[in-house]
């Protein structure tokens, strides 16, 4: 329940006491039409797929979720005990909704769908993410991705 | 949580207010998930930003979880109680652990066969390597990782991951019960199965110990904060720990 007043006491209590980055200004890109944008998602619920190294702890590493991936082939290992997993369990599309968007791809809501999608381990430190960032801008561009929907747990 | 959107100033964000862990609502809903996901799209057509639009429709429940027989959620077998936890019965809690295993076992079978796949295999051991590994660690020598990829503390963390899939999937495949709410699930894990007190056990065997990562991975790892009911002091490192800031555990 991510409504702040129905959280338990100690659960706002850390969440309030976070860390949380701060940035200078809010980059911005010009909207254009759905129906041509080409999207990718980023996950960072510590999937991946079952024989890939699992995340290291804390690890800023990412791993690839091919679009067309089998469900039963994601696991997930991020670290923290403090979120749901049955829904994960019942359907992956609760966490990273690959099968709606390619419905919505194929009724033409959106242009295209990305050959892959990415997943962090949501628990690592931003600034471990980081050193990663510049391959992953480089495997979305050659990809032709022009959008990538964050899908935080 | 909208406040620390607030506060990041994402260009284009969609709050939603679902449990953790769940942020397109709810599995198997495949229209509702349709419905939260256009909205998130719908985030990138504004001119001008940042974008911050609030989703404000709670979950429906999942269509497993509605059927007649809701209110009889309840576990799938009678599992004895946790044997005593007094030190000398290691060995009694492990084969505990291994017997309540093979009384779960047809119904994680079948909840592979049921849904067409399963959550389990982040460790290289199975169901039963991972309950011996764990075990392992509350007697006096801690066992060596079952992997050269992995610490034997990364590799105690994986082993619990899959014991709690394998359980939490097992639980919930009783064929005319419901799902049950996960927070009904995470209950009957932790306080009512020998692997729930085998994992309090080991979460105070880390506590005790003067092994630095094993102190974090008790401190903040394995029990939910919904179990503890608590954050600890802080002094622990658990206030922030979870976000990379303990050293120790950061190197791993």
């Amino acid at each position: 329940m991510a409504r702040w007043e129905e959280l338990p006491e100690y659960e706002r209590e850390y969440l309030a006491g976070l860390r949380l980055p701060e940035f200078d200004h809010t980059p911005w890109t010009p909207a254009k039409p759905l129906s041509e944008r080409r999207i990718a998602l980023i996950s960072t619920a510590g999937i991946e797929r079952r024989g890939d190294k699992p995340y290291p702890f804390f690890s800023g590493e990412f791993r690839l979720i091919p679009t067309d991936v089998d469900p039963s082939e994601l696991v997930m290992s991020h670290l923290s005990p403090n979120f749901d997993r049955t829904g994960f369990q019942q359907d992956i599309n609760v966490v990273i909704p690959i099968d709606r968007m390619r419905e919505l791809e194929a009724e033409g809501f959106i242009g295209s769908v990305a050959k892959f999608h990415y997943a962090f381990m949501g628990g690592s430190q931003p600034q471990d993410m980081e050193p990663h960032v510049p391959e992953l801008a480089r495997l979305l561009r050659g990809d032709e991705v022009d959008t990538v929907l964050m899908c935080p747990v | 949580m909208r406040f620390q959107t607030e506060k990041m100033r994402p260009p284009r964000a969609l709050w939603v207010p679902f449990e953790l862990g769940r942020p397109f609502g709810t599995p198997n809903d495949p229209e509702f998930q349709t419905k939260v996901l256009k909205a998130l799209l719908g985030t990138l057509e504004p001119e001008n930003g940042p974008v911050l639009a609030d989703f404000d429709e709670d979950a429906p429940p999942s269509p497993a979880d509605t059927g007649d027989d809701q209110e009889a959620w309840a576990c799938p077998i009678e599992l004895q109680a946790p044997p005593p936890q007094t030190k000398g019965d290691d060995d009694a809690l492990e084969q505990a652990l291994l017997r309540e295993i093979g009384q779960l076992r047809p119904w994680y079978e079948l909840s592979v066969e049921q849904r067409g796949r399963t959550t389990v295999g982040v460790s290289p051991l199975d169901i039963e390597g991972n309950a011996r590994y764990i075990a392992a660690f509350l007697g006096d020598e801690w066992p060596d990782s079952p992997s050269e990829d992995m610490s034997a503390t990364v590799a105690l963390k994986h082993a619990f991951e899959d014991m709690r899939a394998w359980y939490f999937e097992a639980v919930a495949a009783q064929p005319g019960r419901v799902t049950g709410t996960s927070t009904q699930i995470i209950d009957w894990f932790w306080h009512e199965t020998t692997a729930g007190a085998v994992l309090k056990k080991l979460d105070e065997v880390c506590r005790e110990s003067d092994d630095e990562v094993m102190q974090a991975f008790g401190g903040f790892l394995l029990l939910p904060r919904y179990v503890t009911g608590s954050v600890g002091d802080g002094s622990d490192g658990r206030r922030n720990a979870e976000y990379g800031d303990n050293p120790a555990i950061a190197a791993e």
